[in-house]
């Protein structure tokens, strides 16, 4: 761990934290001071304290729990996503990139195509198009990430395709459907799990951007985006209640961020092994 | 850079703009139910909403409909908004130099900081400026903007009350003459220093915002070119011959560091775009993104959609502006792609 932590620090810090942020996620229910809907007309808007640790909002829920449960409906948003896309994106990167000729050029154009969009402005549309809600912005998210998946998947199908143990198995009579599933998808799910790393704090970062202007989760909802978006109301006052939320988006993006950014250089050793020169 | 690499180049733009415009018109004309009842209202006789239907073309084939659709953009005609019942062209077109000032200051101010964080990183690689450098871009890439926005609204507005917190205009002040549609350039050009003065001040704030959030991914791709263009024979000839350490970076190793720089900052238009639309409701910029959350709370279409193509137009040119800026400024990899 010493050495690992020296030689690639962002690996263990943002590992540390994603694993803290997930915990503490898994563990909300029983670990939360509070239940987060629990009114208590009498502590409004409460500074922070040794009870109230982020102090209360305007109908005195306790906003620490509320953060503590609006991190699992953040986290599951953004893991949704990645998921979704992922899986969607390899199974069609794979397929186009195994299958090649017209399929594969029109498959690609499509996709170079939805990459070349400003990609949260369409999101946002297709959210408010499609009725505002968190399923349906993380639908939304998700469709629009796909070809990130696609591409990687599909470069990694292309290199498979020409080595021997695939050769061997299309020449012993396999078909289609199982060189995909047997030799292709699983050799390439380690790169696109590197993917899946890089793209979920922006995945987070998107859902609660979308639910502060009011298009993602809806407010008996908790969620991250909608905490810090409820206490605008208040930042010139009780500047806790948006400040808190909006922290513990901030280190769990962080987390994720360098855990990413970290396994990329794991896995590519060349990139972090240059020293200046002079 | 060949004629046939250009020419490449604008037919997949063309194939974008085609692709953006499929999507709003499903988006607009396929997925909210049925926009003659919307129209109409929700106690509309049937006849009254057959009757739109007709007038609006919406009996005819979904091929048809998209054809007029698409002949109308090309046209500069983006329907009419629903709320103001105003061309939506008309309104965008007014609102837009608002978010492109914005967006513009935010971004020269992220290269300005970012550019030179980046390069003194690289340069004293694993020193205490590499590692602040480092720790501003990732806290940069992973720092919500709408939160960035409340902080420094409480802080500079709230705490300190240096800076004014809303709109582009303090109210003692009347808009400079309209030339450029950018304040700070027009009341340049008026001569005014009072009203240049309450311009920026103004734009301060949400300016400021989106440059804190944009300058990680400056800070990240300078570094790295940087590493890698000092690695190069050249500047270790360049050193070796005598030159100064300073004439070297900032002469022969920066001129190259920047050419990855282009590609990125045409990919943060996009983030830059949508995160206008974030930082203009804190601050009540009054800009596209104002006008374009008002709309989307309205559900009135025609102006979400407007914006969306305008938008997405912005940003397939820049795109491919930088695209053909990359190969004029590596000749290597012009025949490449």
């Amino acid at each position: 761990m010493p050495v690992l932590f020296t030689r690639n620090p962002s690996l263990v810090i943002g590992g540390l934290l994603v694993g803290l942020v997930l915990l503490v996620a898994v563990l909300a229910p029983w670990i939360a001071p509070f239940p987060p809907d629990t009114i208590a007309l009498d502590a409004r808007l409460l500074p922070p304290d040794a009870t109230h640790w982020a102090g209360t909002d305007e109908i005195g829920r306790d906003i620490f729990s509320r953060i503590l449960w609006g991190l699992r409906t953040s986290l599951l948003a953004g893991l949704s996503i990645v998921i979704v896309a992922s899986v969607a994106g390899t199974l069609i990167g794979s397929f186009s990139g195994f299958v090649g000729g017209v399929v594969d050029a029109v498959v690609m154009r499509l996709m170079e195509m939805v990459m070349a969009l400003p990609g949260l402005v369409v999101a946002m549309a297709l959210t408010a198009a499609l009725g505002a809600s968190l399923f349906n912005a993380v639908l939304a998210l998700a469709v629009l990430a796909i070809p990130y998946y696609a591409r990687v998947a599909r470069a990694e199908a292309l290199a498979l395709a020409t080595r021997p143990f695939v050769q061997a198995s299309r020449v012993m009579g396999a078909g289609l459907g199982r060189q995909l599933m047997v030799n292709i998808v699983p050799n390439l799910l380690g790169q696109v799990l590197v993917v899946m790393t890089l793209q979920i704090g922006g995945a987070i970062l998107a859902v609660a951007a979308l639910s502060f202007i009011g298009l993602g989760a809806q407010p008996p909802a908790v969620e991250l985006g909608v905490l810090v978006n409820t206490g605008k109301r208040f930042i010139l006052e009780q500047w806790w209640y948006s400040l808190c939320p909006g922290l513990a988006i901030m280190v769990t993006v962080l987390g994720f961020t360098l855990l990413g950014d970290g396994l990329r250089d794991q896995l590519d050793p060349r990139a972090n092994r240059r020293s200046l020169a002079g | 850079m060949s004629a046939a690499a250009v020419l490449r180049r604008l037919a997949g733009l063309v194939m974008v703009v085609f692709g953006v415009t499929i999507i709003t018109f499903l988006i607009s004309h396929v997925i909210p139910g049925d926009p003659a009842q919307m129209l109409a209202g929700p106690r509309a006789s049937a006849e009254a909403v057959a009757r739109i239907r007709t007038e609006l073309g919406l009996d005819q084939p979904v091929l048809v409909q998209y054809g007029r659709y698409l002949a109308a953009l090309l046209h500069g005609d983006f329907g009419v908004s629903i709320v103001t019942g105003r061309p939506v062209a008309q309104d965008l077109l007014q609102v837009f130099p608002a978010t492109l000032e914005l967006i513009v200051a935010a971004l020269a101010m992220a290269v300005v900081v970012g550019v030179l964080l980046g390069t003194l990183a690289a340069v004293y690689r694993g020193g205490a400026i590499d590692w602040a450098a480092r720790l501003l871009a990732s806290v940069s890439v992973s720092m919500p903007a709408f939160w960035l926005a409340l902080i420094l609204l409480l802080l500079f507005y709230g705490v300190l009350d240096w800076l004014p917190g809303d709109g582009r205009l303090g109210v003692a002040f009347d808009p400079p003459p309209t030339v450029t549609g950018f304040f700070v350039i027009d009341a340049l050009l008026a001569g005014d220093a009072a009203l240049l003065r309450d311009v920026l001040a103004h734009l301060a704030l949400p300016a400021t915002t989106l440059a804190i959030a944009t300058v990680g991914g400056v800070i990240r791709i300078v570094r790295a070119a940087m590493i890698g263009v000092l690695n190069e024979d050249y500047i270790r000839t360049a050193i070796a011959s005598g030159l100064r350490w300073r004439t070297v970076v900032f002469n022969h190793a920066l001129r190259n560091a920047l050419i990855p720089l282009v590609t990125v900052l045409g990919l943060e238009a996009a983030a830059l775009l949508f995160g206008s639309v974030v930082v203009e409701t804190v601050f009540v910029w009054p800009g596209a993104g104002s006008y374009v959350l008002g709309a989307i709370f309205a559900l009135d279409f025609p102006v979400i959609m407007g914006f969306t193509v305008i938008a997405s137009l912005v940003y397939v040119l820049i795109n491919t502006g930088v695209d053909l800026l990359y190969r004029v400024l590596n000749p290597q990899i012009g025949e490449v792609g």
